[in-house]
């Protein structure tokens, strides 16, 4: 027969098994060391289990891991004097890829795409798209404001879009899934 | 605050990009989902340039979560239920000295809990089986998708979905609100029908030889598990019965399918008959209209909101709205007139 703490430990397993690899990509995004990535991941869900497992069946679980990991990684980064990144840089100037060698794929090409965005432009982009979190929950985990959130996810898809129109790719894809 | 309208054709080109990633990130208000609505209506193209920035939305998703580390080997790292040892908890060094001591007091009862999780935990990871016995037992399903299930419900899931699909297996009422993703289609399998989802959040109510389905937002399509050739459609508000294995349209759901779930009964010159229905289904009561009242039934309507309120306050407040009484005969409550 179920008790509470059955049904607790299942719903942790679960949210484990939703969130692990996200988390680990979003940790890699910042320390480039996949064996740093899964200890700082696999910390803050122990620290879940022991001392906030009130929010593991909420739908505040999200916002906090994923907020847990950004803040100890760029603990670790400081704590190293790795420089890496943690403040917001500035704009850098945008880079154009190389037409000529250029890969086809559509995947391949939204990757360059990616690599293409300026750097906050990037990372917001990147916690939406890894974490699924609304404008609200990313403003908050990354101390910014809604507007920027905002003006940062239109700025994305702006240029990524203008990427792949340019590559002749961006509507292809489209027209054949309509019509399927 | 309020939304500046403007009309399909002078929205700036950058406009629906702003919009298409407010939607796409659940977080337009309902001003902007109209807009985008608008938007999507105005021209044949449009539909098709929203396809292209979900494309775009769901490959970047694909691109940044790359790499793929291994959750199984994790877990066992994690787990808070098996054998305890220090060496788990390694690095960093604060890490240490935090778990030793709480291992300490907890080892005893970890020994006693240990065996019985070594055991089922070295087979193959078995299907996850969740069955609601509270009220309401809402779930986050490996791809972040979300059901809440009635009580009674049971629910079969794979500890992570397949590449190709995403299949669970559902008996009772449970409420579904997939997570997008293109490349693997949601299914549900009940005793009669697969139910697939095309687009965000529907009800399914399967009891056996019977069932229905009801779409909240989004499509969803229905196959009957023994006749695959006539799939049907269902969009919001819609409603399906699942009878014997045929599948059929029942038009409008009523709004308040979902209400176990999210406690509002809501009535807008709502028909006797259909309140009592609503009644019945929210608290599970049997309510009934009086034989002599029947006919007219259809013709009384009631305006009415509940928000998490009791039985008997509903009942008061209906019999004080529509003039009626209520008399209770064996174990059914039947309203007649006064």
């Amino acid at each position: 027969m179920s008790t509470n703490r059955d049904h607790l430990y299942h719903s942790f397993q679960v949210v484990f098994n939703t969130w692990y690899n996200s988390l680990c990509n979003y940790a890699d995004s910042f320390l480039k060391d996949e064996s740093a990535c899964e200890d700082i991941v696999q910390e803050v869900f122990m620290r879940v289990w022991k001392d906030r497992p009130d929010l593991i069946e909420t739908e505040g679980i999200r916002y906090y891991l994923f907020t847990a990991v950004r803040n100890n990684c760029i603990t670790k980064l400081r704590r190293e004097k790795k420089g890496g990144r943690v403040e917001w840089e500035d704009d850098a100037v945008d880079y154009i890829p190389d037409k000529e060698n250029s890969p086809t794929d559509y995947m391949a090409l939204v990757q360059t795409a990616i690599e293409g965005l300026p750097p906050r432009c990037r990372e917001v982009f990147l916690l939406s798209r890894i974490s699924n979190m609304t404008y609200k929950e990313i403003a908050a985990s990354l101390d910014i404001s809604v507007k920027t959130v905002e003006n940062q996810l239109s700025k994305a898809l702006r240029m990524i879009r203008a990427f792949l129109k340019d590559k002749g790719v961006y509507l292809a894809w489209a027209l054949v899934n309509f019509f399927l | 605050m309020s939304f500046l309208y403007k009309p399909p054709f002078m929205m700036e080109d950058n406009e629906h990009i702003r919009l298409i990633a407010k939607h796409l990130s659940r977080s337009a208000s309902p001003d902007e989902e109209a807009a985008l609505r608008q938007w999507l209506d105005a021209d044949p193209d449009h539909p098709i340039e929203l396809e292209a920035m979900k494309k775009l939305w769901e490959t970047s998703g694909i691109i940044f979560n790359g790499r793929r580390f291994d959750e199984k080997a994790a877990w066992k790292k994690i787990d808070p239920r098996q054998k305890a040892s220090p060496d788990i908890y390694a690095s960093p060094a604060t890490f240490r000295r935090r778990w030793t001591k709480t291992l300490a007091a907890a080892s005893v009862l970890l020994v006693i809990g240990a065996g019985w999780w070594y055991y089922h935990g070295s087979r193959n990871p078995p299907l996850q089986h969740v069955l609601a016995d509270g009220d309401v037992r809402q779930l986050t399903l490996p791809d972040g998708s979300m059901v809440w299930l009635r009580k009674g419900a049971e629910l079969q899931y794979p500890p992570t979905f397949d590449s190709r699909s995403r299949e669970v297996e559902l008996s009772g009422e449970a409420f579904f609100a997939p997570a997008p993703d293109v490349f693997r289609p949601f299914r549900i399998h009940t005793s009669h029908v697969t139910i697939e989802d095309i687009g965000t959040s529907f009800l399914v109510k399967d009891r056996g030889t019977d069932g229905e389905v009801v779409v909240a937002t989004g499509k969803v399509k229905l196959t009957a598990n023994e006749d695959l050739s006539h799939p049907l459609i269902l969009s919001p508000g819609q409603k399906a019965t699942i009878t014997k294995n045929k599948l059929s349209f029942s038009g409008m759901g009523t709004p308040n399918f979902i209400s176990w779930k999210t406690g509002l009964l809501d009535f807008r010159q709502a028909p006797l008959d259909q309140v009592a229905r609503d009644i019945n289904d929210h608290f599970k009561v049997s309510v009934s209209i009086a034989p002599d009242l029947r006919s007219e039934a259809g013709n009384i309507k009631v305006t009415a909101r509940f928000d998490h309120q009791p039985l008997e306050q509903v009942l008061e407040e209906l019999r004080l709205a529509t003039g009626l009484q209520t008399t209770q005969e064996k174990d059914t409550l039947f309203f007649v007139r006064k």
